[in-house]
């Protein structure tokens, strides 16, 4: 078995999945409350390959349903889905992945039927030349009352000095 | 969060989605959209494409045009063929909207993503050129007699080489 440097895993990945940003855990009660939350900045325009959310510590009994979506400030562009809502969340457990999964914009984020595993995600382009913008996510039906969830988002540039930070 | 030199994060963004080439920007009121088959990327050799697509820079003005993408080769002489179908109509465009050709089967229609901003990454990745060839990819709008007057639109293009040499360079 061949020995790599951790630095030198972290950059196969970052060349073969894109570069990785995570949030922070955010608290579901603050969080996933039926209201539009932005969770990545985005400067330019970028691929994304991979942009999912992972429930950290568990759900609470709540059918929340979320969607991601994006909005620019430079240029002026209202919040646009990047999906349809999702499947309920609820009572979801640590390692259960909400996905974008990236074929036609608006196709529905999928919600894995057990923790640990998603299916494949398909990249798409968010942002544009010189831009600046964020990537939120918006739940509805009921919030959440406890839990927490990290949002992952793997991607690369596709204009000159485009980059993403982390919100939260 | 890791952190990368510039050079080291466009290595990562090469390997991922190809060489990334941009034309300048072309205006509507003199060159683009205007009935016509214009060059936008000449093309040496066969490459394969990851990623084809205009963004507007300035919205449109409300003229129904449509637009396709295209392929012509001067050496050897093949006349214009369609890499996509006419596109809906692009009138009014919003900066940041996108003109994105599909990839799949060649003929599929380009399509004009429904929000400024986001769009597909290409579902397939087209093989255009020939060995040694010379050619050129086109935005062509004469499948609509109408012209578009005001507004402007950038072409990106991501590919790979897929014969030795094969390049492509942005025509203006």
């Amino acid at each position: 078995m061949r020995n790599y440097s951790q630095n030198t895993q972290d950059f196969a990945s970052d060349v073969i999945n894109g570069i990785e940003v995570e949030t922070s855990a955010m608290a579901n009660a603050t969080y996933m409350i039926q209201t539009q939350q932005e969770i990545f900045n985005v400067y330019g325009r970028i691929k994304v390959n991979i942009l999912y959310g992972e429930v950290v510590t568990d759900a609470s009994a709540n059918a929340t349903t979320l969607k991601f979506n994006f909005t620019s400030t430079t240029p002026v562009i209202g919040v646009a889905d990047m999906t349809a809502a999702s499947g309920s969340l609820s009572a979801a457990v640590p390692g259960t992945r909400v996905v974008c999964l990236g074929t036609a914009v608006a196709t529905g984020a999928l919600v894995d039927a057990g923790p640990g595993i998603s299916g494949a995600m398909l990249p798409m382009i968010i942002g544009t030349v010189d831009g600046i913008g964020t990537i939120g996510i918006l739940t509805a039906t009921a919030s959440q009352a406890s839990g927490t969830t990290k949002f992952v988002i793997d991607y690369v540039p596709l204009s000159d000095g485009a980059y993403v930070t982390a919100a939260h | 969060m890791r952190s990368y030199a510039n050079s080291t994060v466009e290595v990562s963004e090469v390997l991922n989605s190809g060489l990334r080439v941009e034309t300048g920007i072309a205006v509507c009121t003199t060159t683009i959209f205007k009935q016509t088959s214009v060059p936008i990327f000449t093309v040496y050799g066969v490459i394969r494409i990851s990623a084809l697509f205009g963004e507007a820079t300035t919205v449109f003005s409300a003229d129904a045009a449509k637009g396709r993408f295209t392929f012509t080769s001067s050496d050897p002489v093949i006349a214009e063929a369609n890499m996509s179908a006419d596109s809906a109509v692009v009138t009014s465009l919003a900066k940041g909207t996108r003109l994105t050709l599909q990839g799949d089967v060649v003929g599929t229609a380009a399509v004009i993503t429904a929000s400024a901003g986001i769009s597909f990454w290409p579902l397939g990745k087209m093989i255009v050129g020939t060995n040694g060839g010379t050619g050129t990819i086109n935005l062509n709008n004469d499948g609509a007699a109408v012209s578009v007057a005001t507004g402007a639109m950038q072409f990106v293009l991501c590919y790979t080489p897929l014969s030795d040499g094969a390049y492509a360079v942005n025509v203006f």
